[in-house]
């Protein structure tokens, strides 16, 4: 082989192993609002994952109770009444505060990276609409943010846990 | 010596947790708390805490704090904050995962008014305080375990637009 046709296939591999089809984020999204149970798994990096949301309709004025204004809500929406995360068979603690406050959440997204995994929660509408992002590697999950997609870059909320994991 | 300063660093801490949390501890047995304080510019900075049995399935399963294993008999539904007569913003996120809440108290730690709330029993026992910076709006809340304190705890930071 000439030194010419060498180079090329170095710089060939080079490409394939640094394209972001083999190192790239891989991500799966689902929609939150046509089942009551939503289940997918996505696996990479040595991370086998899958999560399921149960989601509840309620009434706006019943669920929010004291917390209801009129006009800042729909009528109905849902809610998460429960997040399971697993993680090479382990079922992670998810702390309800990752999830108990988002309210009409509307569709998922789970991104896994080298190392971790990140589950972006979308929902509301116009002002009221929210982005959670529930971090979490194949241990615990070990952070929550909140965004307002006006200001993508602050989080409006960032919680940090340190939660006993049971082995 | 060494025992002098140990004594004298004991009482400092006794009189400097006197000075935040001493007199200020309301029960929660009924369903509704008042407390009030003064801030150094003069107004008047007031909580009303509201507690009942939560009624959605929302609440029946999840390990909340104060009740791990879900389906407490209260839950904190409201916080009301006000500086005068002025409402603060208060996210659900500070109050939505307080079950089981026993007694609220408030003080002061330098510039912040601090809130703690102390719930759950047992295993469950819990204290969460929430911190409103110069008593203008909540800056943070740290939810410990009273079991495991340092090993099992929560802490948000909090950034909204005003």
């Amino acid at each position: 082989m000439s030194k010419i046709n060498w180079y090329c296939s170095l710089v060939a591999v080079c490409v394939i192993l640094l394209s972001p089809v083999v190192w790239g984020d891989y991500i799966e999204t689902q929609d939150l609002t046509s089942s009551a149970n939503t289940k997918f798994s996505l696996r990479a990096y040595g991370m086998a994952v899958t999560v399921v949301a149960k989601t509840k309709v309620v009434n706006a004025k019943d669920f929010l109770g004291p917390r209801f204004i009129e006009g800042q809500f729909t009528d109905t929406f849902s809610v998460i009444e429960n997040l399971e995360i697993v993680v090479n068979n382990r079922k992670l603690v998810v702390p309800s505060s990752a999830f108990i406050d988002l309210v009409d959440v509307r569709k998922c997204e789970l991104i896994l990276s080298t190392g971790q995994g990140v589950l972006h929660i979308y929902g509301g509408d116009g002002s009221e609409s929210f982005e959670g992002e529930i971090y979490f590697d194949k241990v615990a999950v070990r952070r929550r943010a909140v965004f307002d997609p006006a200001s993508p870059k602050k989080p409006m909320e960032e919680t940090i846990y340190s939660l006993r994991v049971i082995e | 010596m060494m025992i002098r300063i140990y004594c004298w660093a004991f009482i400092v801490f006794l009189l400097q947790a006197g000075m935040v949390f001493g007199a200020n501890s309301v029960s929660l047995k009924d369903g509704r708390a008042e407390l009030a304080i003064e801030l150094k510019g003069g107004k008047k900075f007031s909580i009303v805490v509201l507690a009942s049995k939560p009624n959605f399935s929302i609440y029946g399963s999840q390990s909340l704090w104060g009740a791990e294993q879900g389906h407490p008999a209260s839950a904190i539904v409201k916080l009301d904050i006000r500086i005068g007569k002025q409402k603060i913003y208060i996210p659900f996120s500070a109050y939505a995962d307080l079950a089981n809440p026993m007694n609220v108290s408030l003080g002061q730690s330098g510039n912040d008014v601090v809130l703690l709330v102390n719930g759950g029993d047992g295993a469950d026992a819990y204290t969460a305080e929430l911190v409103f910076q110069q008593g203008r709006y909540l800056k943070k809340r740290r939810v410990v375990n009273g079991s495991f304190p340092d090993k099992a705890w929560e802490e948000t930071r909090y950034s909204f637009n005003m």
